[in-house]
């Protein structure tokens, strides 16, 4: 996969993520989360408690579904869910993380 | 049939899985079953899908497909299940991992890929299969006891996990059933079996549904974690 292609691909991923975290504001009450790829979902910086966290995963994994067409595996496995390393670190790195996930998949 | 509510059954080839298809498309659900062999009988508002419960990719795929098809899922029932009755000396590990890839994992995926659904909607009833064989401790049911007690313990912690979605979770444990499961069981153990339970009979395809009607209405939103044994068979 080209790298410009790759570079579409987590756009569009954090478009994803950036949706879904409307769309949890809609649920939770006083959720203040920025949009932006810094923004920590992990330890201590991180302003989601684990439920809540859940639930952004569920949701940004359902919309990715969606909008490519095809089920990919849970994103957030025991290693993900981590705090060292892990790719839910932040919405950049939960995007790249998506994106490789994707490129795996298209690329069989 | 537009607004029925949307049920998945595994295991619905014969048996309970068939009897529970039938009752419920009866009973103004839309149905979808599915079992690894292919079905031979057709039902109205009923849908099959041909695989194993314990394939990740399958499962996640037919979620994916039965999401765009339906607005939402209200109830799954996980009946698949699989048995094998044998001394622990003569079981070989081949058979513990299929009874609890069938048992354990499949009933795992299906109640995570149901409940990613059912929290949509703030609403879902999952029931699944123990056994009176997890707290009769019988002989030879060693791995099918495990498995079935594996599955409390997962009905249990789910119950909690998924609270806060509006999920509940219970089981329901039948005690012995004329199907094909106990068909290969010599009689005089089945028979020792039933003389332990306080109302001495087989369990009746009628006593399950009974049992999953009570789980699965909206009333019973404040039930979760449980487990009820059929024929006066005490739980832990």
């Amino acid at each position: 996969m080209q790298k410009k292609n790759e570079l579409d691909i987590q756009r569009q991923i954090l478009e994803i993520i950036y949706r879904s975290i409307d769309d949890l504001g809609e649920e939770v009450q006083n959720l203040k989360i920025e949009k932006k790829p810094e923004t920590a979902l992990l330890g201590r910086s991180s302003v989601l408690d684990s439920l809540t966290l859940v639930n952004l995963i569920v949701a940004v994994e359902q919309a990715v579904e969606d909008e490519f067409g095809m089920p990919i595996t849970a994103i957030a496995n025991e290693k993900a869910m981590s705090q060292e390393y892990s790719p839910l670190r932040t919405i950049g790195t939960l995007s790249e993380f998506i994106t490789s996930i994707l490129i795996e998949l298209t690329e069989g | 049939m537009k607004n029925a509510q949307v049920m998945l059954i595994t295991g619905t080839r014969k048996g309970i899985g068939r009897y529970l298809a039938e009752y419920y498309t009866k009973k103004g659900f839309r149905v979808i079953g599915l079992s690894r062999q292919p079905i031979d009988y057709k039902l109205d508002h009923y849908e099959h899908y041909c695989l194993d419960v314990a394939d990740e990719t399958k499962v996640k795929q037919m979620f994916f497909e039965l999401r765009h098809k339906y607005d939402a899922l209200d109830v799954l029932i996980n009946n698949a299940g699989v048995a094998s009755m044998n001394h622990i000396l003569l079981t070989p590990a081949s058979t513990v991992t299929n009874i609890f890839n069938t048992n354990v994992l499949g009933t795992f995926i299906f109640c995570r890929e149901a409940a990613k659904w059912m929290k949509k909607k703030s609403f879902g009833r999952i029931v699944n299969f123990s056994s009176a064989a997890t707290p009769m401790h019988l002989e030879g049911e060693a791995i099918y006891a495990a498995s079935k007690a594996a599955i409390v313990n997962l009905t249990q912690v789910m119950a909690r996990e998924l609270a806060d979605l509006s999920i509940t979770v219970n089981a329901v444990g039948p005690t012995p059933l004329r199907t094909d499961l106990t068909r290969k069981v010599q009689q005089d153990k089945i028979d020792n079996v039933i003389a332990r339970q306080a109302i001495r009979r087989y369990t009746e395809y009628e006593d399950i549904s009974n049992v999953i009607d009570f789980f699965i209405r909206p009333e019973s939103r404040f039930v979760t974690g449980q487990v009820v044994y059929l024929g006066g068979v005490c739980g832990y």
